[in-house]
């Protein structure tokens, strides 16, 4: 019963997709589904709320111009267009700006302000965490941000960065040890 | 320090970091979304049409049709033997030539519009522009100065530029930083096309109001051509070829010093500010300069530079007598108007009609765009007074 419901929610939102072409209404109100998603990514991807605004703005802008020409049927590509646009949205943001260091400064001081203080959190350094996250190359900073913060499927992620999903399986655990190694160096150099 | 993925997990859930919504924002820009899309219904569909017109002409057609399909199964061919890897090859590609744009030192490259302009580029933010005649500018956008030199006249200027937005690539034709600022990923992957007896693969990047079309060579991955689209202003619209990346560039080629024996002509241009009424300003003086009243044919500042000197020699600027002061508020004027329009956010969506239309003509629209917030449109018409239309009444 509940899954023949939860069919008939993704059959109207499917709907909505192909709405969203002509009519603004429908348009309005994919907005509002997703506007809280696309905009906590950002703020996962930049860690500065204004800026994730900015970008936000971007994102949904470019879908205001582009969804004419979008070819997908599903709730679930349009969801995938969305986040493709905010991770190459983001990405362009973080070079053009050239304001790395700034939002690594921002990214320490939020983690720090906001820690929960278990005992396990003591063991890591997480400002260190977050240096060694936004070394990492801008793709592999969106693999961490939609794995680990959007818990998005490999699948899932899979489909909005163009690749197979072994692909970023084998990304990911690469990504895992080049973190590991490099707070690894942190760590030593420090003691 | 984490083991695995699971504890790596366990780190990132303990985090908090605030992502609540700002509900202000949320409701402006559900209105700006809900605009531009009106907007976009508006404007003809160009290329969706084009290509479905294409499409079907070819399928209609039976000689086109097997030739569609020869490409095709060559396009199959290719993609079989270079897409075995578990990324594709193609964007594979587009990705090095983001990474290579973005890491380059220097980097030269030839704009072609009307006018033939080469161009120079160096980090951190140094800019030579060569045009026909030896006509070379030199900018420093990290100092906000600039050089101008004219062989012809054995004259230089020098530009103090105050007040410019901070971020080069906020400066709506700073088309070099839009390259640099390539995202990782292009929105559409274009196929092959035989480009001036090359095969060359593209791939189009939309942002904002800026489409980019990249084409490169399959074989050796190297940039060959790019074709930066101006939604907002179809003017502006430049083809980049010849590109070379770190190539040795002298630091001398960027000196803001003039050449032995050049006398100076100087501006000093505050940009702080800048209206509407500058615009009109600047089309109202340039209007004057012009023997029969006609307004600035183009409002492309890089062809304005070569156009101004083509009309000069053709003798379409009056003689008229004028003193270095007034030249220096010329120049002034000038710079604001250009300001204003480099300013303009991407959905004013202005569009300029003054080529060939004389100062006085009341009934012709010359300019119009719509200011930040607003439901109607500012158009100026040929006798620089200024009304607000609604969008179904602008000028088709």
């Amino acid at each position: 019963m509940v899954g023949a419901m939860a069919k008939v929610v993704e059959r109207k939102e499917d709907d909505l997709v192909q709405k969203a072409r002509t009519q603004a209404e429908a348009l309005s109100r994919l907005y509002e589904m997703y506007y809280e998603r696309i905009f906590r990514f950002c703020v996962h991807r930049l860690f500065d709320k204004e800026i994730a605004e900015d970008v936000t703005s971007t994102v949904f802008l470019e879908v205001a111009r582009s969804i004419r020409i979008f070819k997908g049927r599903t709730v679930q590509d349009f969801q995938n267009w969305l986040y493709a646009i905010a991770a190459n949205q983001a990405n362009a943001y973080i070079r053009k700006t050239s304001r790395r260091k700034e939002l690594l400064k921002e990214a320490a001081g939020l983690m720090t302000a906001s820690l929960e203080s278990t005992d396990e959190s003591s063991e890591t350094d997480w400002p260190k965490l977050y240096e060694a996250i936004l070394k990492l190359k801008p793709q592999h900073q969106t693999i961490v941000t939609l794995r680990f913060f959007e818990n998005l499927k490999y699948e899932q992620i899979a489909r909005i960065l163009n690749v197979k999903e072994a692909t970023v399986r084998v990304t990911l655990h690469r990504i895992l040890n080049e973190l590991r190694n490099y707070l690894q160096n942190v760590f030593e150099r420090q003691t | 320090m984490f083991k695995d993925e699971s504890e790596f997990e366990k780190i990132v859930n303990r985090l908090k970091i605030d992502t609540e919504p700002n509900p202000k924002h949320r409701e402006q820009l559900r209105r700006r979304v809900l605009s531009a899309f009106n907007e976009a219904g508006k404007r003809p569909a160009s290329r969706i049409i084009d290509f479905k017109t294409i499409r079907r002409k070819i399928m209609k057609n039976p000689l086109t049709k097997i030739a569609a399909a020869a490409v095709i199964i060559i396009a199959v061919l290719i993609g079989l033997h270079f897409f075995s890897d578990s990324v594709s090859i193609t964007s594979t590609a587009y990705a090095e030539i983001v990474e290579r744009l973005h890491n380059a030192r220097t980097m030269t490259y030839t704009s072609n519009g009307t006018t033939a302009i080469e161009i120079a580029f160096k980090k951190p933010g140094y800019m030579r522009t060569t045009m026909p005649g030896d006509y070379v500018t030199v900018i420093d956008w990290t100092q906000g100065k600039g050089l101008s030199t004219l062989p012809t006249r054995k004259q230089f200027i020098e530009m103090e530029m105050s007040n410019l937005p901070h971020d080069p690539a906020q400066q709506q034709f700073n088309v070099i930083e839009k390259l640099r600022t390539l995202p990782d990923r292009a929105d559409e992957e274009l196929g092959t096309r035989e480009i001036d007896g090359r095969v060359l693969q593209g791939f189009r990047v939309t942002e904002e109001d800026v489409i980019n079309t990249v084409w490169i060579d399959p074989q050796t991955h190297d940039l060959v051509r790019v074709e930066t689209e101006f939604i907002n202003a179809p003017g502006m619209n430049v083809v980049m070829t010849d590109f070379q990346f770190d190539v040795e560039l002298d630091d001398s080629l960027f000196s803001l010093t003039p050449p032995d024996g050049y006398t100076r002509v100087e501006v000093q241009a505050d940009v702080s500010g800048v209206t509407e009424q500058d615009l009109i300003e600047y089309l109202r003086t340039w209007s004057s300069w012009t023997k029969d009243g006609t307004f600035p044919p183009t409002f492309n500042p890089m062809e304005l530079q070569k156009v101004s000197m083509e009309m000069e020699q053709q003798g379409k600027f009056g003689d008229g007598q004028t003193t270095e002061q007034q030249r220096k508020r010329d120049a002034m004027t000038m710079y604001r108007g250009i300001m204003f329009l480099t300013q303009l956010p991407a959905e004013s969506n202005w569009r300029y009609a003054g080529e060939d239309v004389k100062f006085g003509e009341a009934g012709t629209p010359i300019f119009w765009y719509r200011p930040e917030g607003s439901k109607t449109y500012r158009v100026i018409y040929g006798d620089l007074s200024v009304k607000d239309i609604a969008p179904e009444n602008l000028p088709k």
